[in-house]
């Protein structure tokens, strides 16, 4: 992947040797990858393994150290700020709500990139933001300031916001992480419907691995700004990986239903003592000799 | 995607928010005018609404009625409003770009700089003719120059490598303005016999404001409006985080620095009638807030009226109250024994500002 000459059918995000990180602080070295249109990508591991800064890079919230990011075949880095924001959105993990502010001015916010300041001091209830509270099922709290939410309703009204954008990528932060199972699904069920009815391409980082795997067509592994597995989540989410990545041990079964894996982690992997960055063993630590959860 | 009967039935019903809005802005705006009309009414001589109106279309009884409604009185009342809307309007502005609710004009030293920045300029004039006698020319030029000056400092001063965070801006702006003061108060401290007309800048005071004051204020206005029109839809991205504000297609330090100097040049256009007003930046946008909401298309209208009723009523106060109605208090000022403005607005500030503090701050999830 050295060559990155435009060509004609570009990915929708194309790494190219990347090094993200903060200045002093390289979180992940050389990183090349693709994403193709129309896929739906988790990203997964342990705390502290570089996915969020990775998916920042992505979204150039995060300058990249080296190398670039390929944006439908344009250097992100050059391509204006508002054109960026037409093409690909971002839920980020974080954030920060004045008070008194409504869930549908908030979600208005999504139509900037498209209109621009001037015409955001009109209103903006256009079809987009309506289809976004309407997908979400926020109709009813339309009107509720958002600090009123509670966390579920929350989080949908930050992704209606991301969704009024109405770009063709994508990427969450984490956006299941405040919610109960029942609204994870929801939210998942929503992106896989974007995804599959609208052409949406998704980057989704997630914690639940089962989430991941059931929802995603691909499964990418980093581990210390590494990626190191790639592919559908039959060939990802192994008692390998699981291992080497999570410094668990764990048994993976199937879904019935679907056929995607399924893990049932059961046991830690001791890395002998706590120091180092991670903590935990990167596939030598000893299975059985951990803490607290005894096997059943 | 699951689309019920219900849920595709069209709604042009008005929202319910947009309602209490409108009906804010009609209550809000119908007090101001019913305030400024009382405003002018009301002094040594009273006047009825009719005796008013005939002076304002240039049919007065008598000149005297003409003179004390057209030249002291309606100059006074709309600079009044002019100078509340404008501090208040940029207090709406910082909170919002600085996401934080202490945030106001005298908090990050602009109000200070600007208020150096007259005084310098009555102090370096004193020796010459007509120094004091509030037409000097320079003094409103130097408080905008000042107000500029000090928000560029702070700007400046909290900017590292990747911008200027806000918080960092809030505490730099904190500790320009102690500084800002100290300069103040030595500049009082060498002008000696000179002080009563210095404090009145300190404090904030609308006395003896002319239609020449007014024409110093108007092109600042102008300049704000293009400006707050820019800075209303910017900082409503900005207001949701920086992450939020670049996903939407801005650049955030660019953003941040347009919506501050925004507030900057609002607010030294007031301070630089008005002098340093305290607590209305920080006040009427609060206020404002609970009723109109922090849409800033709403706040800053909300603001700037909420600030307008103030200063107005305040200074209406302020004209009317005597400090010789205490007995035992024998004052003898040359500015007749009327409070300055800016005491009221102090009067009423200060336990604002405590009740603010006591308020369980919210969660920001």
């Amino acid at each position: 992947m050295s060559d990155v000459e435009p060509t004609i059918d570009h990915p929708s995000i194309l790494v190219d040797r990347v090094s993200a990180g903060y200045r002093g602080h390289e979180v992940a070295r050389h990183l090349s990858l693709s994403i193709e249109r129309g896929s739906r990508t988790a990203l997964v591991g342990p705390n502290g393994s570089g996915k969020s800064t990775i998916l920042k890079t992505l979204a150039r919230l995060i300058k990249p150290l080296s190398g670039s990011v390929y944006l439908n075949g344009q250097d992100i880095g050059r391509l204006p700020t508002r054109e960026v924001a037409r093409q690909l959105a971002i839920l980020p993990q974080v954030h920060e709500v004045p008070p008194e502010l409504t869930v549908l001015e908030l979600v208005s916010q999504g139509r900037f990139p498209h209109v621009g300041a001037l015409k955001m001091l009109r209103r903006q209830d256009d079809e987009a933001v309506q289809e976004a509270i309407r997908l979400t099922g926020l109709e009813h709290l339309m009107h509720r300031s958002v600090d009123t939410l509670s966390g579920g309703e929350h989080q949908r009204a930050w992704m209606a916001l991301a969704l009024a954008q109405k770009t063709d990528l994508l990427l969450l932060d984490e956006p299941t992480t405040f919610l109960d199972v029942a609204h994870q699904l929801d939210l998942l069920g929503l992106v896989s419907g974007l995804n599959r009815d609208h052409g949406v391409t998704v980057v989704i980082v997630l914690h639940d691995l089962n989430h991941a795997a059931r929802f995603a067509d691909r499964m990418i592994a980093v581990l210390e700004g590494e990626v190191v597995a790639d592919g559908p989540p039959t060939e990802v989410l192994t008692p390998g990986l699981l291992r080497e990545c999570f410094g668990v041990e764990a048994w993976v079964t199937k879904d019935p239903e679907t056929g995607a894996p399924v893990c049932i982690p059961h046991t830690t992997i001791s890395a002998g003592n706590d120091e180092g960055e991670g903590g935990v063993g990167r596939g030598h630590g000893r299975p059985g000799s951990s803490s607290g959860h005894p096997r059943p | 995607m699951t689309a019920t009967a219900a849920g595709l039935t069209p709604r042009r019903r008005v929202a319910r928010s947009t309602l209490r809005y409108r009906w804010w802005v009609a209550v809000l705006a119908i007090a101001l005018v019913a305030l400024m009309l009382l405003y002018v009414m009301l002094g040594p001589v009273l006047f009825t609404p009719d005796l008013v109106f005939k002076a304002l279309v240039g049919q007065p009884e008598e000149p005297l009625h003409r003179l004390a409604v057209r030249e002291v009185r309606l100059p006074r009342v709309l600079m009044a409003a002019l100078a509340g809307a404008m501090l208040s309007s940029s207090g709406a502005f910082l909170q919002s770009v600085l996401r934080n609710p202490l945030a106001a004009p005298a908090t990050v030293g602009i109000t200070q700089g600007a208020v150096l920045g007259a005084v310098g300029a009555l102090v370096l004039t004193f020796g010459s003719e007509g120094a004091l006698n509030d037409l000097n020319a320079l003094v409103p030029v130097a408080a905008i120059a000042g107000g500029l000056a000090a928000g560029g400092l702070v700007y400046g001063l909290s900017y590292r490598r990747a911008g200027a965070d806000p918080l960092r801006l809030i505490l730099t702006g904190v500790v320009v303005a102690a500084g800002l003061s100290a300069a103040t108060s030595f500049l009082v401290l060498l002008s000696g016999s000179h002080a009563d007309s210095i404090i009145r800048w300190l404090v904030g005071s609308l006395s003896t404001r002319t239609w020449d004051h007014l024409v110093f204020l108007l092109p600042v206005a102008a300049l704000a409006v293009p400006l707050v029109a820019a800075a209303i839809p910017v900082g409503n991205a900005l207001q949701l985080g920086d992450a939020t504000a670049s996903n939407l297609g801005l650049r955030t330090e660019l953003a941040r620095a347009g919506v501050f100097a925004t507030a900057v040049v609002l607010a030294a256009g007031s301070v630089s009638v008005a002098g340093g007003i305290a607590f209305l930046g920080m006040m009427g946008p609060h206020l404002a807030r609970t009723l109109v909401g922090s849409d800033l298309r709403r706040l800053v209208v909300g603001s700037a009226l909420v600030g307008a009723i103030i200063l107005v009523a305040a200074d209406l106060l302020a004209r009317t109250f005597s400090l010789d109605w205490i007995p035992l208090l024998n004052v003898e000022t040359e500015s007749g024994s009327r409070v300055p403005v800016g005491a009221f607005t102090a009067l009423v500030g200060a336990p604002f500002f405590i009740y603010l503090m006591r308020r369980p701050l919210r969660a920001q999830a």
